[in-house]
């Protein structure tokens, strides 16, 4: 299996003008590894616990160089959340990938949201769409490097049912530089297509007397935030 | 009165999408909006029908499309409205990414037409109007054909505000 930061990381480094939909978990490994500026070149792909430590510290190193410090300053360029909103992801993207078909949308789903909206799967498909990659973190877990809770069910077979509901390619990678491989061809296919990563959680950081911090209120913005932005880039692009 | 007084035609709702320029319609099927449905189907100039497996998409669908720069207008029933409602939180109450839903009033009886639909004895149709107002969502009611004016309003109100507004079809639609 892959580490997260190997999953979201061949994707930053990839998608070039790609729209970018993400759920919570992708969407805070995003912000990481892109940072302040952007660009996630700097941060390094490698397998296992220590590549997971060593691509998210130095990604935090990065955010701490950039402009601004703050959290709040990630750039987001061409990204938009599905954040509160569990199984929204696949959703805003096909409405993005209908609205703009000469551009590339990349979904980032996480396992517990897919779930929740398995019927999106034939939605998308019904749509017809050729310029959607959907790719879900399959890491068996919820509230992921949190409290790790289990999802429904651990064993689900994402992209069988995808390629079921009619996905023009469906596969499931495990392997992290097998993906780095993959990532180009599969962007550039028409689609619409659906990978399935298999991705170690990110270990747990609850336990006894562990104090839960409050939720910030960007948490609950910047959907909004990124709807415009996008708007406004995508209208620019156009214009 | 008659059901006729009240069913606003399904052609006249295309004129009024298409005065509107609506792009896209997103759905789950509606019982009340069926006649508008069947038009849909057998496809209009300049308006792409996107069906969705549930309300939760329509309303996340019509997000990505509004981001896109296009114009959706959403279809589906009460049902289909209380199932959403959380989508609806996210979207238009937190993120502000307008839009506009014909809602139909399923399950309404038509002894309730004319009348208040709070005095309805089917509860999908009587809570409907305190819950929009619960969750600070406008509304319009389409009680006939001269309501459809109220769709531009809804427009209008829709991105000004940055909100939701939903337009209760109250009557099945004519087939005409």
């Amino acid at each position: 299996m892959m580490n997260i930061v190997q999953a979201c990381g061949v994707v930053a480094k990839g998608r070039g003008d790609a729209v970018l939909v993400s759920t919570m978990l992708s969407m805070f490994i995003f912000d990481r590894i892109e940072g302040a500026d952007g660009k996630a070149k700097m941060v390094p792909l490698i397998g296992g616990k220590a590549g997971l430590v060593l691509g998210l510290g130095i990604a935090k190193l990065k955010s701490l160089l950039g402009a601004d410090a703050s959290a709040a300053q990630v750039a987001t360029t061409g990204r938009i959340s599905s954040v509160p909103l569990m199984g929204g992801a696949a959703g805003l993207g096909l409405g993005l990938a209908l609205a703009q078909p000469q551009r590339k949308v990349i979904v980032i789903d996480g396992d517990s949201s897919l779930l929740m909206e398995l019927g999106g799967l034939a939605t998308v498909v019904a749509a017809n769409v050729k310029n959607i990659l959907h790719v879900v973190i399959h890491n068996g877990t919820q509230f992921t490097g949190l409290a790790n809770m289990k999802v429904a069910t651990t064993d689900f077979q994402f992209a069988e049912v995808a390629r079921k509901c009619g996905y023009v390619h469906a596969e499931r990678i495990s392997d992290g530089a097998q993906w780095a491989e993959r990532f180009a061809a599969l962007l550039a296919m028409d689609g619409p297509v659906f990978v399935e990563l298999m991705v170690e959680p990110v270990p747990q950081q609850t336990k006894a007397g562990f104090e839960q911090e409050e939720m910030p209120d960007r948490q609950f913005d910047r959907m909004g935030q990124e709807a415009l932005a996008l708007q406004a880039m995508l209208a620019n692009d156009a214009a | 009165m008659t059901l006729q007084d009240y069913s606003i035609p399904g052609t006249a709702c295309v004129a009024a999408l298409q005065r509107n320029q609506v792009d896209h319609v997103v759905t789950v099927p509606d019982w009340v909006q069926l006649a508008l449905h069947s038009h849909m189907e057998q496809g209009i100039a300049g308006i792409r029908l996107v069906n969705c497996a549930n309300e939760n998409q329509t309303v996340t669908v019509a997000a990505g499309l509004t981001i896109g720069g296009k114009r959706p207008l959403l279809m589906m029933q009460n049902q289909g409205l209380y199932n959403c409602i959380n989508t609806l939180r996210a979207v238009c109450l937190d993120a502000h990414i307008p839009m506009v839903l014909m809602v139909g009033q399923f399950g309404r009886e038509y002894a309730n037409l004319g009348r208040p639909s709070t005095d309805s004895r089917r509860t999908m149709v009587r809570m409907m109007e305190p819950l929009l107002g619960a969750i600070g969502v406008p509304f319009h009611c389409l009680d006939n054909e001269a309501d459809l004016v109220k769709m531009d309003k809804a427009f209008e109100q829709a991105e000004a505000q940055r909100t939701a507004v939903v337009l209760l079809v109250s009557a099945p639609m004519a087939w005409r």
